[in-house]
């Protein structure tokens, strides 16, 4: 078995209705309104957070077993271990002041919330300004960049001690029972 | 529950986003990510503002732009149908108006610039970072830890500053 591997309108229309599957999904996980992810950052809202930490557990053991049967291959761009820790460092920066990231803007947005307007602004002038430094960075940044090893989907069976999808699992379902009895969900 | 209008469990929600990220990996034989979609856009605004001519070619119609589009009209659909829809100018603040004026304009902008500055760094969008995680990269890994901790480290540090970790502690301070 291979991908589907989608092309023309098959392609776009089912992509709208992923986009709007997700959209969907992004509201009632409550990851597109400013209070409860500026709660869960604060460690004090539960649900938000065992939210994405089921994702991560679930998508990962999904990954796997889609590569075991051939219908996911990787794709992931070349890692560089500064570069990453920069960028997510100043994205945690502006999570912090926006509570969003550019999906959750779309879809606060489209929510009613107009002044996602302006992070989605701020979000349009850092392309082009990225590009404009893009020698500086050149230079500095990605010059004294180390390369990553690419994921590796470890051994044959799941449960393989070389397998780093069990141990992010396991490190997930921890964190999941974790949050479940020390913060809890508010609403509960 | 009506699935439409209540509230979700967290392993129902994220559940369905783990399916979504991983069906969008098998269908598109792509990782998902809107950052090619955006950069497009942005691409398009930027030689127009430079040549001054709003007649050139607009971006080709791509499964990305098509994912934006299909998110907004989802999450509009969830939005009205939960009730949650609100028009809302400026974020929920202490303050005056023009300090909250001054809070959503400049805190939006700065905000957005940077997490799309991160984001370009790292080399894809939050939700392409999730795609990378659940294929076990050590990339996306490194950026979710390094967001996560930040955020959580300041958002903390932020709360204790404005007064909102003591909301839970004891109330000595009251006797």
């Amino acid at each position: 078995m291979e991908p589907l591997n989608l092309t023309g309108n098959y392609r776009l229309a089912v992509a709208v209705v992923m986009g709007i599957a997700l959209g969907f999904a992004l509201i009632k996980a409550d990851l597109c309104w400013r209070k409860p992810v500026r709660e869960a950052l604060q460690l004090r809202n539960g649900r938000v957070i065992k939210s994405v930490f089921t994702m991560f557990a679930l998508g990962v053991i999904l990954f796997f077993l889609g590569s075991k049967l051939g219908v996911m291959v990787l794709h992931v761009r070349p890692i560089y271990l500064w570069s990453s820790l920069i960028g997510g460092m100043l994205a945690g920066c502006g999570l912090v002041m926006t509570s969003l990231t550019p999906t959750t803007a779309i879809a606060s947005f489209a929510s009613g919330r107009l002044h996602a307007l302006w992070v989605l602004i701020g979000m349009a002038l850092a392309i082009p300004a990225v590009k404009y430094i893009s020698a500086t960075l050149s230079l500095t940044l990605y010059s004294w960049d180390l390369s990553l090893s690419g994921p590796s989907a470890g051994g044959g069976a799941f449960f393989d001690r070389t397998n780093p999808a069990l141990y992010i699992v396991t490190i997930m379902v921890f964190l999941v029972l974790l949050v479940h009895f020390t913060i809890g969900d508010s609403e509960e | 529950m009506n699935i439409f209008t209540a509230k979700w469990p967290f392993y129902v929600s994220g559940a369905l986003l783990a399916i979504l990220v991983a069906l969008s990996m098998y269908l598109f034989n792509d990782y998902i990510g809107l950052s090619d979609a955006m950069i497009a856009v942005s691409d398009y605004c930027d030689k127009a503002v430079m040549e001054q001519n709003l007649s050139q070619p607009l971006p080709e119609m791509d499964w990305q732009f098509g994912m934006l589009f299909g998110i907004f009209f989802g999450a509009l659909c969830a939005s009205l149908m939960s009730s949650n829809f609100k028009f809302e100018l400026l974020v929920d603040s202490e303050g005056s108006f023009t300090v909250k004026t001054v809070k959503t304009v400049f805190g939006g902008i700065a905000g957005g610039f940077l997490i799309m500055l991160g984001v370009q760094l790292s080399g894809d969008t939050v939700l392409g970072q999730w795609a990378g995680a659940f294929q076990c990269s050590s990339g996306a890994w490194v950026f979710l830890i390094g967001m996560v901790l930040t955020s959580c480290t300041l958002a903390i540090l932020l709360e204790r500053r404005q007064g909102g970790g003591t909301k839970g502690a004891p109330a000595s301070k009251k006797k």
